[in-house]
């Protein structure tokens, strides 16, 4: 028990820290309805200018703190208030896209200033430590367990206690009536914007000692947050907390179990994910209310495809695809891995614009893919029928996955499916039957049929018309019309008399084995397959913002946003030497998701009149934005 | 079903509860399985609460519901409504980015899923000659035809209810719940649905049970009225009699209320 007991000090610290960004995270949430994916990513830039002002610029560091706070908190509040403001009337996805634009956004500008070198963050608090109890324990510690516990408790208090706290908690229901207590609707959301990314501002300055200045790892430690959040609900700030310290404790006394097993090396870091995880998956019916979620509508309208055309569109396609060996002859192989996630994109489609439903954990089922067919060549399977085998695999991936979506939607579907990846690659990745423990990557075999770079570069037109024939079947059967009726209104459906909560299940099953059968495609392209090339963030991210920038004029197809999204994924980087001119694409990719998210809202379908409201029914879409200045 | 008097729907003690609050309380009636029944009851009665229990929205804290004989308490909304139960919605739930077509379509269709191994991919032939032939039929009934095209979610509040009554109608539904179907509707538009309503039980044999504000519209196509105040049953009878009661005129239209000639008691 001895042992154990500076590895609970420590989680109680490090758990205060992330309860500080999870906190944030939920007061943000809870008066804007949006939930900020972006979070992690204002720690780590907070986490930046300290680095500035302190370590560059000289600043003494209570002083960098606080400008750091102000200008961090203020700028962000502003900014995110807006942002929620412009998508306060788009579909859930298009609110995920938005907040996950920023993320990508304040990524790659955090990266193109501290590049993509881990650099070390000075320590500022005191290292001193004193004993207790037969403890040591760092006044660091003391001080973040400190401060933790009094941001909870004065944002508890204001909430109760204040005119602008009990407005924070109103706004979401009913703006009007927090207009007639006398606060500006607007007003009230900024505070709360500004409030929680001080938060998370507090929450990266703190952390980023002890891991550096690191903008991933920075950004996750902050996703870590979403399974406290998700203990509180997204709702309860002590629970919330509370829950941040207990999933840090078990993160740090784990990593003492397994430092004894090597074969658990990786478990404690996927706990807070894990958590994240079950509680979706377990939580009873009606436990989890989406903060806002009455007032959605599906805006984006998935452009009915003309059943007469077909055909004819796909001609300058083949013509392309036909001749870049030909043209693009030095990146072929960028080329080849491209048209393989055209394939992934359209998996990720048929969730995303066909039955509403956002996959975050699309790189997983790939991942589960490329590592099957892998095992399954190793041990003497033919290529093709190993292809058909990762596909295959896949699908009860996808159905275990499908169980949150069958009673979750929107952000929390989105969430299980974050966490899903996320657990998985750190979890899962390492162990001998998907990438195994060793960092060398697997080296995998070309069919026999297709052994040169060209040959193999046909073959995956081949398997992707396949599979875009596969996704056309499903947008076309009744399944494919099901899903979009469930997307407009699972009750009316339900009232129809059609069981609707084995659709999504469908839906998920399809989608993992397409993503399945695209991972097993991507080691041969190149030779060799790491877990790098699966990662859920940033790339199962990119994919659905990249999908959606892909369709952003509606008019454009499956097949067209998937190619989109795939060349400015894959094929366009690979022509990048320059780190920062990447980083500048990626920025580029999130500005532009974020401004896709704005103009869904822009092309929506005219919004149904209704003339005399009779009392009793909901307040009208207008009245709710009554903050932003869009009607 | 030839008996004139047949009783679609039965309550019995039917009760709701919301944490403390009473909506429904101890409520017994019938619906008639081949006319159609008034619900109305001034504002936070329990009419809606009392359509979900019936629909399975919300489960009934006590008491039963039975649907053409059969016990459904305990039902979810999908089976009942296969059992024959349709509704509509107070706030019209259509699916808006499918055509006014598609719609009721679906409405059809929806009777054909899960019924054989291959329903989630194809419609069989002859499933498909049949939806065609109803979905034709249905927007002629509700005068629709024009509009088949339109996107649901572009058409005005008038249109669009009448395409939920459409969807519903082209269904296997033979008892339909409307929950105020004439609130947004024009003057107009409310003795269009009035006549289509009428047409529909007539010609396809149904029940209806409808929650309505407007006493013009009750009055001139229900046989028979229920009426709620604070969840309670305080009326059931016809609605000549309904509108004669005292009772009914004091909790309901107002102490000095007169039916008028036009407009409900909130016009």
């Amino acid at each position: 028990m001895h042992d154990y007991l500076p590895l609970i000090v420590s989680g109680i610290a490090d758990g205060s820290l992330v309860a500080i960004a999870a906190m944030g995270l939920v007061l943000s949430y809870k008066a804007s309805g949006i939930f900020n994916f972006a979070h992690g990513a204002i720690g780590a830039v907070a986490a930046g200018v300290f680095y500035q002002l302190y370590k560059l610029n000289g600043l003494p560091w209570p002083l960098a703190l606080v400008i750091t706070l102000v200008l961090v908190g203020l700028v962000f509040g502003f900014v995110m208030e807006r942002v929620a403001a412009l998508v306060a009337n788009a579909s859930t996805t298009m609110k995920i896209v938005s907040t996950l634009g920023i993320m990508i956004t304040l990524t790659s500008l955090f990266n193109l200033r501290y590049g993509g070198i881990t650099k070390q963050f000075p320590d500022f608090l005191s290292q001193r430590t004193f004993r207790l109890g037969g403890v040591n324990i760092a006044w660091e510690q003391v001080i973040a367990v400190l401060v933790g516990l009094l941001l909870a408790v004065a944002m508890t208090v204001f909430f109760r206690r204040t005119i602008l706290g009990r407005g924070m908690r109103a706004i979401v229901d009913d703006p009007q009536l927090v207009a007639l207590m006398g606060l500006n609707p607007t007003t009230v959301r900024r505070w709360a914007w500004v409030i929680g990314t001080t938060f998370a501002a507090v929450a990266g300055v703190f952390i980023a000692p002890s891991i550096g200045l690191d903008g991933t790892t920075l950004t996750l430690l902050v996703v870590e947050g979403f399974g406290a959040a998700a203990i509180g609900r997204f709702s309860s700030l002590p629970l919330t907390y509370l829950g941040a310290v207990i999933i840090q404790v078990l993160v740090a006394v784990s990593s003492k179990v397994a430092s004894d097993h090597p074969s658990l090396q990786s478990a404690p870091s996927s706990i807070p994910f894990a958590v994240l995880f079950l509680v979706l998956l377990l939580s009873p019916k009606g436990w989890l209310v989406e903060v806002g979620a009455t007032l959605q509508q599906r805006v984006v309208t998935i452009p009915r495809q003309n059943r007469r055309v077909g055909l004819a569109k796909l001609v300058p396609v083949v013509v392309l695809v036909a001749l870049v060996p030909h043209l693009f002859e030095t990146h072929l192989l960028a080329w080849t891995k491209g048209m393989i996630f055209v394939l992934l994109m359209m998996s990720l489609s048929l969730l995303v614009r066909l039955s509403n439903q956002i996959s975050l954990c699309q790189m997983t089922f790939a991942a589960v893919g490329a590592t099957a067919s892998y095992h399954l060549v190793q041990r003497g399977l033919p290529w093709t029928l190993a292809l058909v085998c990762a596909g295959l695999i896949a699908i009860p991936i996808g159905a275990f996955v499908a169980i949150p979506a069958v009673r979750l939607s929107g952000v929390y579907l989105a969430l299980a499916t974050l966490s899903f990846g996320l657990f998985v690659q750190t979890a899962l990745y390492d162990s001998p039957l998907m990438f195994g423990n060793d960092p060398l990557p697997l080296i995998t075999m070309r069919p026999s049929f297709a052994e040169s770079d060209t040959a193999y570069f046909y073959l995956i037109p081949v398997v992707g018309a396949v599979g875009f024939l596969l996704v056309r079947l499903v947008e076309r059967a009744r399944l494919g019309q099901l899903l979009r009726c469930k997307a407009d209104s699972a009750i009316a459906l339900e009232s129809l008399g059609v069981n609707t909560s084995l659709l999504p299940l469908a839906a998920f099953c399809t989608a993992a084995f397409l993503a399945g059968v695209a991972g097993a495609l991507i080691g041969p392209s190149v030779g060799v397959v790491s877990k790098n090339d699966f990662t859920t963030i940033p790339t199962s991210l990119l994919l659905v913002a990249l999908l959606v920038l892909g369709a952003r004029d509606q008019r454009i197809g499956t097949l067209g946003a998937a190619l989109g999204g795939a060349i400015g994924l894959i094929v366009i980087p690979d022509y990048i030497s320059s780190y920062d001119v990447l980083q500048g694409l990626n920025l580029f990719f999130g500005v532009a998701a974020v401004e896709a998210a704005f103009a869904s809202t822009r092309v929506s379908t005219p919004r149904a009149r209704r003339s005399s409201t009779p009392s009793g029914t909901t307040p009208q879409p207008e009245l709710v934005t009554a903050g932003g200045r869009r009607g | 079903m030839a008996d004139h008097h047949a009783v679609g729907l039965s309550l019995r003690g039917l009760t709701v509860r919301y944490g403390g609050v009473l909506a429904v309380d101890d409520v017994r009636l019938d619906v008639a399985a081949d006319s159609i029944t008034g619900l109305i009851g001034p504002n936070g009665a329990g009419k809606t609460s009392l359509f979900n229990a019936c629909a399975g929205l919300v489960r009934a804290s006590s008491g039963s519901v039975e649907l053409f004989g059969q016990d459904v308490t305990r039902t979810s909304v999908a089976k009942r409504a296969r059992l024959g139960l349709g509704r509509t919605f107070q706030r019209v739930e259509l699916f808006k980015t499918l055509s006014v077509h598609d719609n009721i379509a679906m409405g059809h269709e929806s009777a054909y899923v899960w019924k054989h191994p291959y329903s989630l991919l194809q419609a069989l032939p002859s499933e498909r000659r049949e939806t065609e032939r109803v979905t034709e039929q249905v927007m002629e009934l509700c005068r629709l035809t024009d509009i088949a095209g339109r996107t649901a979610g572009s058409l005005s509040t008038g249109q669009q209810r009448m395409v939920e009554l459409a969807r519903v109608l082209a269904g296997p539904s033979r008892l339909l719940l409307l929950d105020e179907p004439s609130s947004g509707l024009t003057g107009q538009e409310r003795a269009v649905f009035a006549e289509i309503v009428e047409d529909a039980v007539r010609i396809l044999g149904l029940g209806v049970f409808v929650v309505e504000h407007d006493m013009d519209l009750v009055a001139r196509i229900c046989a028979q009225v229920h009426v709620l105040n604070f969840g309670r049953l305080i009326f059931s009878g016809t609605t000549r009699e309904a509108m004669a009661s005292e009772l009914v005129q004091r909790s309901y239209l107002g102490e000095s209320a007169v039916p008028e000639a036009s407009g409900g008691p909130r016009a």
